[in-house]
């Protein structure tokens, strides 16, 4: 198999599975392999294809578009990019990483560098990111622990980790939002709700930056 | 009786949504969400070049034409920017936009065909405040300094069949001291 730098999987309703390891040998099952002069492994779903599985080195950058096929990604890769429409998402560890969602649930574990999310109505639960940016209209976000955070959603409840350090933003017109910060961060606050409630149960000062505005959801900032 | 004409002139179809819409009317009643709607109108129509045009309204979303690339991407930029402005003063006015280059069918004053769909489609896609276009519109760009293009790879999109591919339009930011 020819040495591939770069990996684009695309599937019409077949669901995804790529797995990264160590042993770095490109293998492809239930699907067409074309490997482009540029290194670009383009894998195609063929008709009647129910499952595609992709074994590669660890670290390689992976774009998978399907319309309703699950997409799993398992190991550490690189650059990902994953589309789809109506299939559910689940990323354990990208150094950066864009999901594009419709209506399937989002999971990622870990990314270490930007991490963007578009999602239309899925619930959206992110483990740990350093940049996350996050667009989204309803469903469910959770972020266990970021670092910096940009969310705007429409109606979605939001709970947002983050600990000293953190600029967490979020703003939505009805959901619910919830930010919490480790036992003793003092966090500066800016939280504004036009008809809904906001409260900051934390002592106020400079261990990490939150702004939450929203026009009627309810407004927390707590410890964790 | 309208008829619908081949002109062969090919042009940039622009679409815009309201991101969430259709929750915000629920949430804030009728009378916030005309006013929305006149905000965006408002913000559009402020920076539309003479080589654009409002086609027509379609729900909270608006269909616009322009006859060169290069200046419909500048004017979205500068509606997105519009946008921002007018969210920072009030309710948020999250505005996505779809852009395909292509050649619609006219009926009368609207403008139809597989081409107005994509670019409804590509619309769909987009989240609050990002500007996203095919690749027929990175190839008619004809003066890319302003403007730049981040790949996202091919994406489904409904009612077509094959994959296109996607790209996220950017603004350049003019260096300091250029003329």
């Amino acid at each position: 198999m020819p040495d591939v730098s770069r990996l684009v999987v695309t599937s019409r309703s077949a669901d995804v599975h790529v797995v990264a390891t160590d042993a770095g040998s490109l293998a492809v099952q239930g699907a067409g392999l074309d490997v482009l002069p540029d290194g670009t492994a383009r894998i195609t779903s063929r008709p009647g294809d129910k499952k595609v599985s992709v074994a590669c080195a660890t670290g390689s950058d992976v774009t998978v578009a399907t319309s309703s096929g699950d997409v799993v990604l398992e190991g550490s890769l690189g650059s990902v990019m994953v589309s789809t429409l109506s299939g559910k998402v689940c990323v354990e560890r990208a150094v950066r990483l864009e999901v594009r969602s419709g209506s399937g649930k989002v999971e990622i574990d870990t990314c270490a560098e930007a991490c963007i999310v578009r999602t239309a109505s899925g619930r959206l639960s992110v483990g740990r990111a350093t940049k996350l940016e996050v667009a989204g209209v309803s469903g469910r976000v959770d972020v266990a622990d970021v670092d910096v955070a940009n969310v705007r959603v429409v109606s979605a409840k939001v709970a947002v980790g983050t600990g000293a350090g953190g600029d967490v933003n979020v703003h939505t017109v009805s959901g619910a939002v919830d930010v919490t910060v480790p036992k003793g961060c003092c966090p500066n606050t800016d939280l504004v709700s036009l008809t809904g409630r906001s409260t900051c149960d934390c002592p106020e000062g400079d261990d990490a930056q939150i702004a939450v505005r929203s026009a009627t959801g309810k407004v927390r900032v707590r410890h964790r | 009786v309208n008829t619908t004409e081949v002109s062969g002139d090919f042009g940039a179809i622009v679409f815009t949504d309201i991101v969430g819409f259709t929750r915000f009317n629920d949430v804030e009643g009728d009378d916030v969400a005309v006013a929305l709607l006149e905000r965006q109108e408002a913000v559009v129509r402020t920076a539309l070049p003479d080589c654009g045009r409002l086609v027509t309204e379609i729900g909270d979303g608006l269909l616009l034409w322009y006859t060169d690339a290069a200046a419909a991407l500048l004017s979205c930029f500068e509606m997105q920017r519009g946008f921002e402005e007018e969210s920072a003063h009030g309710l948020p006015l999250w505005v996505r936009m779809g852009v395909h280059w292509g050649c619609p069918r006219w009926r009368a004053d609207d403008i139809v065909g597989r081409d107005v769909n994509l670019a409804s489609r590509i619309a769909d896609l987009a989240g609050a405040g990002e500007i996203l276009c095919s690749d027929a519109v990175v190839g008619a760009v004809r003066q890319p300094d302003e403007v730049s293009f981040e790949s996202l790879g091919p994406v489904f999109v409904k009612g077509i069949a094959d994959p296109i591919q996607l790209h996220r339009a950017s603004r350049i930011a003019a260096q300091v001291g250029s003329p």
